[in-house]
């Protein structure tokens, strides 16, 4: 059993260097396809001496498969380029800008994830009473404002008319506040239906109903059944949420004007800064494959039978 | 009458039952009933007219091994899920189930456990086998972690569980089907009820494994009283003190197995028994009624079984026969003396 669960954890871990590798070469070739980034760069008046110079000095004038490893070779040192605006290393840019992203989505996802998973099992428990109903209809709010809107909404509310919270910035926890919750709004909807389908699938089952017929108390069937076979598609709604939080809600950071990688990478795209914008590709995808393949290595731990059914 | 004996003479698990079965009817007379089901009509809550069961009358005492025989579509598991009290909110019960004198609703639902055709749906596949069961002692006996999980070892080894520890350790499906349906059997036992239902509890499993079983069973009939639900003939003769017939939702006969097993009075009875193929002399075409069982919402006023009779008469057609006859068999059919 325990060789069996090694060789599921290593084939798991190599798929995802797989998907690695190829996201790293697709980021290449939309590279190259987005247009000629010397044109981009010295703009369409250049001269074919300029033109040529900068080519060479970028080394695209080099076999695409040289340039391609290259692109390899420089990937695996870190070297991601140096920012067109900045003018220091593109990685370092996208880098110090990661912890005000990382704070938003920590309380975004957090507040997402205990309303989101709390509201689905409470509309999954009461079906049919007011608070369950109240999930219900919150869920499909949630789900149906997009997020810009919301901003928007909570901003008119709380900073102009109530004026409690300020409408954007990153000074103190006060301005974390609306553009966190915002970002949660969507993310615990989404939690939200999935751990009340989740949970009332798992409620319908026939060992919840033998259960019940042992006189075991409700609550605790609801923790120590229910709960632990509802974790599974919960576990995986949750890791695509993180996956694509990690480099921050561009609308919401862009709304509020925070200063995460979502705003730098909407700034770097209006000054077609290309190597931050690979940077921020580049750690996003790679954000997305490591979250997967933790939810992945946490369903063996969360169902057993995963592991005797993948050999 | 002549042929129908015949019939039931032919059937090889008669002998076996006829030995096996010696001096069981001693705990007919006596003790009141520990289950009694009166007039139990069942209905589908939004079409009333759709009845699922209809009017069954049924008491069992301790230490009895009823076995109640019927198709798919009977009402066997309604009538289990009615006497565990998990029926779905979609049907309404009318009548009354009194267990020890008291109404169904009032007693203690430890009273009462179940076991199912298929274990493995009925354990949490996520759970190991020793939370599993553990847990039962600890809700049902109030013990701590450590005394349970002794208590939880000495119920596997009760039901024949050789290495309760290491078993205690697996998941559902890394276990046989017969293993889960031993830890179900623990699990019930565990609650110490009154009355144990068996829906169907050895269908999916091989004939050795279900020999074992039957013999846990057996064992296990002293303390309580066991409803044992199949569609088996030959295992309900074969282990049951009486056995209740159930046809369309309608209990058409019940009475001591032996007489049933001699002769049949209702003739669906007599048409189950010439379903079963004979173990030895030469092989004869089975007889089946023509038709199918009627469907829940196609049943009509007169005996449900009308259409597929051979005897049929006028009065089949309107009137709906009820249970009559000596309390040792008992037979709703308007032609049974003919």
């Amino acid at each position: 059993m325990r060789r069996n669960t090694q060789k599921i954890f290593a084939s798991k871990i190599a798929r995802a260097l797989v998907t690695l590798v190829l996201m790293v070469t697709s980021v290449f070739v939309l590279m190259r396809c987005a247009g000629d980034p010397v044109t981009v760069l010295l703009g369409p008046d250049a001269t074919a001496d300029m033109r040529a110079a900068y080519s060479g000095e970028l080394g695209l004038d080099r076999p695409i498969l040289a340039q391609y490893l290259t692109y390899l070779h420089n990937i695996v040192r870190g070297s991601l380029g140096v920012s067109y605006v900045y003018r220091q290393d593109a990685l370092g840019v996208v880098l110090s800008h990661l912890p005000l992203t990382l704070i938003l989505t920590c309380s975004a996802l957090t507040l997402a994830a205990l309303t989101g998973v709390a509201g689905g099992i409470t509309a999954a428990v009461f079906p049919s009473s007011f608070i369950g109903r109240a999930c219900t209809i919150g869920t499909v709010v949630g789900l149906c404002v997009p997020s810009f809107f919301l901003a928007i909404v909570l901003m008119l509310a709380f900073s102009i008319q109530l004026n409690w919270l300020p409408t954007g910035g990153a000074e103190g926890w006060r301005s974390l506040v609306l553009p966190a919750i915002t970002m949660a709004a969507a993310s615990s909807a989404v939690l939200a239906r999935y751990t009340r389908v989740a949970v009332r699938e798992s409620l319908d089952s026939r060992y919840v109903l033998a259960a019940f017929a042992r006189d075991i108390p409700f609550w605790r069937i609801l923790i120590h059944h229910v709960l632990p076979n509802a974790a599974v598609p919960i576990l995986t709604i949750l890791g695509l949420l993180i996956g694509g939080a990690v480099t921050g809600s561009t609308v919401v950071e862009t709304v509020f004007s925070w200063p995460g990688i979502g705003n730098l990478f909407v700034t770097s795209v209006g000054n077609r800064d290309v190597p931050v914008v690979q940077a921020i590709v580049l750690l996003a995808g790679t954000a997305m494959i490591m979250t997967n393949l933790a939810v992945d290595l946490g369903y063996t731990w969360l169902d057993p039978r995963s592991k005797s059914s993948e050999t | 009458m002549d042929q129908t004996t015949a019939h039931a003479l032919e059937a090889p698990f008669v002998q076996t039952f006829e030995q096996g079965n010696v001096g069981r009817t001693a705990m007919e007379a006596g003790s009141p009933p520990l289950l009694s089901i009166t007039g139990l009509t069942v209905v589908l809550a939004d079409r009333p007219e759709t009845r699922l069961l209809d009017a069954v009358q049924l008491e069992l005492r301790k230490g009895e091994f009823f076995a109640l025989v019927g198709e798919s579509g009977s009402g066997k598991s309604v009538l289990c899920s009615t006497i565990m009290g998990v029926a779905s909110s979609e049907l309404r019960c009318l009548g009354d189930i009194h267990i020890e004198g008291r109404r169904l609703s009032d007693v203690d639902r430890r009273q009462r456990a179940m076991i199912y055709q298929q274990p493995s749906l009925y354990l949490n596949p996520v759970r190991r086998i020793g939370f599993q069961l553990r847990e039962t002692v600890q809700v049902i006996d109030g013990l701590s972690k450590k005394e349970a999980s002794e208590r939880a070892a000495d119920l596997l080894r009760d039901v024949g569980i050789d290495d309760p520890n290491e078993t205690m350790r697996k998941y559902p499906h890394e276990m046989s089907g017969g293993m889960n349906q031993r830890v179900m059997i623990a699990m019930a036992v565990a609650m110490k009820p009154q009355l144990l239902i068996a829906d169907e509890p050895t269908s999916a499993l091989d004939v050795t494994t279900q020999k074992q079983i039957l013999d846990l069973l057996e064992q296990l009939r002293s303390d309580m009283a066991i409803l044992f639900v199949t569609h088996d003939l030959g295992v309900a003769l074969q282990r049951s003190d009486r056995i209740g017939v159930l046809y369309a939702g309608q209990l058409v006969e019940i009475g001591r197995a032996d007489l049933v097993a001699r002769t049949p009075l209702h003739p669906y009875t007599r048409a189950l028994f010439s379903a079963v193929p004979p173990l030895s002399g030469r092989p004869r075409r089975l007889h089946s009624p023509a038709g199918s069982l009627p469907e829940p919402t196609q049943r009509q006023a007169g005996c449900n079984f009308a259409s597929r009779c051979s005897g049929t008469l006028d009065t089949c057609r309107h009137t709906r026969p009820a249970l009559q006859g000596i309390p040792q068999q008992m037979v709703a059919c308007h032609n049974s003396e003919a």
